[in-house]
């Protein structure tokens, strides 16, 4: 085991090939072992320990050496990450440059894209984002203490909000999943065993490594180790994924995450599943009625179409276009499309660029379609710039799947009652314009699937204070522990009491007994006195 | 230089070869690259004016001649092509613009079919059939789209006469009567590919009792679509919307009745298969379902045996699934008999097989391209490629022959074989580029293809 300047001077940390990707136990720093993973499929190759050899140290060794996280007061773990976040600036943070450099080279993202994301990183950390975000998602009584709720009976109910020790398997086509996952971490005092995807292992382990280099002996940073292992290596997960290791997994990505570890489910161990999502718009175009209008909706569609160059589950993929049934209705839906296009080049560079590349399969498919004139309009798309289909009959492509980098399809349809059809529960986010429209929108959809509700244009404005997924992620990585408290009267001993019987013939007709200690004291008090 | 005569090679391209593989594939490479010179130039004439979809796309691309093979590359099609219609044209039963979608893609008039009651896909299949010269082929649609593929019954027969010699015979040997002239058993999973059942036609001249098929009838395409839409429905979490007709969704118990029924054919159809052990036999089927059938007989020692002449043709990627690294092995065991190796697609279905230096070789009339995988232009046609394969198959009339596939190949557009052929000849290892793709343990939070046919496949599985 080396120390990180020890690794920094042989270079191994910055070097362009084959990187080496450090594993970080709990303060630590690993080094060695090296062995290679071989990119594929857009993944790159790089060096890391081998997880296999020091699997047993990833987790931690009793549950009970999260007492130390209860000896930190909130205002401790606010004092950390505030200074954590404090030395996340990409300007003077070695690891995030590092980390940055590798992102580049490998991610789908573009340059200003991915610039924009690493420049986000810090605020993640600042104090009141991080209050917020622990208030509003846990709430702050439950994570620093008791919360009584008194009966009507007489009795009280008081709970609080406990860490977990979690292996969180985190994606990697976001570049702030690292960071949430260990804000998320910190303030709901658990442990975190975080399996790095292979599609970006690097921006988790740089915040590890500044982690340690910060305060390597602080319980914040002995409560998180980030390691990459092949998802499936039967050794490294059958090691780690026992119930005396840790009790819950959270997992990003759906079933191609969770396939290799459902089979170490058990009681005691919990999976909280985080499928893939996808997210469109609606928009109600019977009311519109200038060209100006329908450019403002242009601009709104293509910021949710381009954010992250559509990467984020979050980003549009299929805008369905209400006309009412106006009979300039797909004219009018050809017209959006060619405003989304001119909008979509046009947006600012930290926000959406024209793509590195543009997936093959797709481009196939929008070629294909680029020649069925009768049934649909391809706007764009032959400098892999991204591209807007307009469906002429009222149906989505059938490659909605399929849709990224910066292409979506627009598709005219009569009335909402025919927009629900498409939604299920796939469908995160639904970007909707008009305001008004929501109000038909916001209790039945639900019930087809979708999660969340946005106006138009503000699909990717993930505030952290609110549910995901249709789960409240942040309180079910916590457990919630009840002390229940009753003062009952004194009740008396077996041997002074008469005897109470066999059950009565009558037995449906007697009063339910109490299923606690009243049921003796119901027993021998008078009526009169209860 | 021999000059091929071009119109008596795309006449009857087994007896322009004299009925020999051997002499197909022994063909001199000069006159190979000028008879495919000259081909694409015709098949470029003649489909212009008659497939709308290539004169549509010539128009966009400016492609008004063709000197050189590669000047085709910005016409071929997209795999994708034969399924670019809108899926709701088939739940909403509008066969009728289904066939103006078609008739864009094949040389044969289609616009005059009368579709007077047409409220199935069979219905429809049937009566393009019975109205025109084609026949339309189509996918299990277990991907969630059904592709339709067009073919004139002369095509057909024509591919038929060379799947003849391709499959029985064995390069360097010249065919004896045997080969040419007895019929041999024909043995298939199914006919779905094969409305007028032409395959049997050519395998077995007809004689009764030598075609064995493991399903009793042609699978219903309404009840494929049934079950793909059924399954669909499913993996976005609500059963109760399905977009097949009600007419359709009525039929799901017969769906399961078609699945129990398989059950009892297959078995029946297996013993079929046991007693024609000793004769000649053409046994067409994917690894995965041999493997399976063979497992069972090799843990009880049973070899079958069939006549020397005997083949089975391994055909099919393996959509999925994975076998054991020693699977030829155990299928060896049981039977005792050639096995053939092909690679095909439906629209490359004149089958390329592997010779004995484990290649597959092209039909001469299959002009090979290999694309650059991610921006699918053209990689110089010389020396050993590997990238996306492509092809122009010349011995189609009713379609067009230039297709861009999904699939990533290595190809020697130059160098000899070492089976002896002069044919141009692909490595054994192909794969899905979607597959290669996907890559491994990439997590992402948005939904990706991969994703949902994982949900697919999971269903199906379960």
């Amino acid at each position: 085991m080396s120390t990180i300047s020890e690794a920094a001077a042989s270079g191994s940390l910055t070097e362009a090939e084959s990187p080496v990707v450090p594993a970080i136990i709990r303060g630590r720093v690993v080094t060695d072992s090296l062995i290679e993973f071989a990119g594929r499929g857009g993944s790159t190759t790089f060096r890391t320990p081998d997880p296999r050899q020091y699997a047993r140290q990833l987790p931690l060794a009793s549950p009970a050496q999260q007492a130390d996280l209860y000896d930190l007061s909130f205002d401790d773990i606010l004092d950390y990450l505030e200074g954590l976040g404090s030395r996340l600036d990409i300007a003077t943070n070695e690891h995030l440059r590092w980390a940055r450099s590798l992102t580049y080279a490998t991610a789908h993202a573009t340059k200003p894209l991915i610039d924009n994301a690493f420049r986000g990183l810090a605020r993640r950390f600042s104090r009141d984002a991080v209050r917020e975000m622990a208030d509003c998602t846990v709430g702050l009584d439950y994570l620093n203490g008791w919360v009584d709720t008194p009966l009507h009976n007489g009795t009280t109910v008081s709970v609080r909000a406990f860490g977990a020790r979690t292996l969180h398997i985190i994606p990697g086509n976001s570049v702030g999943a690292a960071a949430g996952t260990l804000i998320k971490n910190a303030f709901t005092r658990s442990d975190a065993i975080i399996k790095t995807p292979s599609n970006n292992p690097f921006v988790a382990v740089a915040l590890g490594l500044t982690m340690c280099e910060y305060a390597p002996d602080h319980p914040m940073t002995r409560h998180v180790s980030i390691a990459y292992w092949r998802g499936g290596d039967e050794e490294v997960e059958r090691t780690i994924c026992q119930p005396h290791n840790i009790e819950k997994i959270i997992a990003w990505g759906g079933l191609a995450s969770v396939r290799h570890v459902t089979r170490y489910i058990q009681p005691g161990l919990e999976l909280i599943s985080l499928d893939p999502k996808y997210s469109c718009s609606v928009i109600d175009l019977s009311s519109v009625s200038s060209d100006d209008d329908l450019r403002q909706v242009a601009v709104r569609l293509a910021v949710d179409v381009g954010t992250g160059n559509q990467e984020p589950c979050s980003a549009s993929r299929v805008a369905y276009a209400i006309t009412g049934g106006r009979p300039d209705g797909v004219e009018l839906a050809n017209r959006l499309g060619t405003y989304v296009y001119e909008e979509l080049l046009g947006l600012p560079a930290g926000l959406t660029t024209k793509p590195k590349t543009y997936d093959a399969e797709l481009r196939s498919n929008v070629d294909s379609l680029r020649l069925q004139e009768e049934f649909y309009n391809v706007i764009g798309g032959e400098d892999d710039e991204g591209a807007v289909v307009v469906s002429q009959l009222p149906d989505p492509i059938d490659f909605v799947g399929l849709l990224q980098d910066r292409t979506v399809n627009i598709v005219p349809l009569d009335s909402l009652q025919d927009v629900l059809g498409y939604l299920d529960a796939y469908t995160q986010t639904v970007g909707v314009y008009p305001e008004s429209l929501k109000e038909q929108l916001l209790d039945v959809a639900p019930l087809y699937g979708v999660q969340r509700f946005v106006s138009l244009g503000y699909s990717s404005e993930h505030t952290g204070r609110a549910p995901h997924d249709g789960l409240e992620l942040e309180r079910r990585m916590c457990k919630w522990i009840v002390d229940q408290r009753s003062q009952p009267a004194r009740a008396t001993y077996a041997s002074s009491r008469p005897d109470s019987g066999e059950a009565s013939a009558e037995a449906d007709a007697s009063p339910v007994v109490p299923q606690t200690l009243d049921a003796v004291i119901a027993a021998t008090t008078p009526d009169g006195e209860r | 230089m021999q000059e091929v005569d071009l119109h008596d090679l795309l006449a009857e391209p087994a007896a322009y070869f004299g009925n020999s593989y051997t002499a197909m594939h022994s063909i001199e490479r000069e006159s190979m690259l000028d008879m495919q010179r000259r081909g694409l130039a015709l098949r470029f004439a003649q489909h212009v004016e008659s497939i709308p979809m290539v004169a549509r796309l010539a128009g966009r691309q400016g492609v008004t001649a063709i000197d050189d093979l590669a000047d085709v590359v910005p016409l071929l099609f997209e795999h994708t092509m034969y399924k670019s219609y809108p899926i709701s044209l088939l739940a909403r039963q509008q066969f009728g613009r289904l066939t103006e979608w078609i008739g864009k893609l094949t040389s044969v008039p289609v616009t005059s079919v009368d579709l007077t009651g047409c409220t199935s896909i069979d219905q429809w299949l049937n009566t393009v059939s019975a109205q025109t010269d084609i026949d339309i082929f189509h996918s299990s649609g277990t991907s969630g789209t059904m592709s339709f593929f067009p073919w004139s019954k002369q095509d057909l027969v024509r591919i038929w006469s060379i799947r003849r010699m391709t499959h029985l015979q064995v390069y360097g040997e010249e065919p004896d009567d045997v080969l040419l002239r007895e019929p041999f058993h024909y043995i298939r999973t199914s006919t779905r590919f094969d409305r007028r059942d032409l395959g049997s036609e050519a395998i077995t001249f007809g004689r009764p009792g030598y075609t064995h098929v493991a399903t009793e009838q042609r699978p219903s395409a309404d009840l494929l679509w049934l079950a793909s839409r059924l399954r669909l429905a499913a993996a976005q979490g609500d059963s109760s919307r399905v977009d097949v007709p009600e007419s359709l969704l009525a039929r799901r118990d017969e769906l399961r009745r078609s699945r129990d029924r398989d059950e009892d054919t297959r078995a029946r159809w297996l013993a079929e298969i046991e007693q024609l052990q000793g004769q000649h036999v053409l046994w067409t089927i994917m690894p995965h379902d041999l493997f399976e059938i063979a497992l069972p007989h090799v843990e009880q020692s049973e070899t079958w045996s069939f006549s020397s002449r005997s083949v089975v043709h391994l055909t099919g990627g393996a959509k999925g699934r994975s076998l054991p690294p020693d699977w030829m092995d155990t299928l060896k065991k049981f039977l005792d008999v050639r096995v053939l190796i092909g690679y095909s697609m439906s629209e490359l279905t004149d089958q390329q097989v592997m010779c004995s230096a484990g290649r597959y070789h092209l039909q001469p009339w299959v002009i090979p391209y290999v694309l650059d995988p991610d921006t699918s232009a053209l990689l110089p046609r010389r020396g050993v490629q590997t990238g996306r394969f492509a092809f122009f198959n010349l011995m189609t009339d009713s379609h067009w022959g230039g297709l861009m596939t999904g699939d990533e190949v290595e190809l020697d557009y130059d160098g000899p074989c070492a089976c002896g052929a002069t044919t141009q000849h692909l490595g054994p290892d192909i794969v899905r580029l979607s597959e290669k793709r996907g890559g491994d343990d990439k997590i992402s939070c948005a939904a990706t293809p991969q994703a949902h046919a994982d949900a697919m496949q999971f269903l199906n599985d379960f």
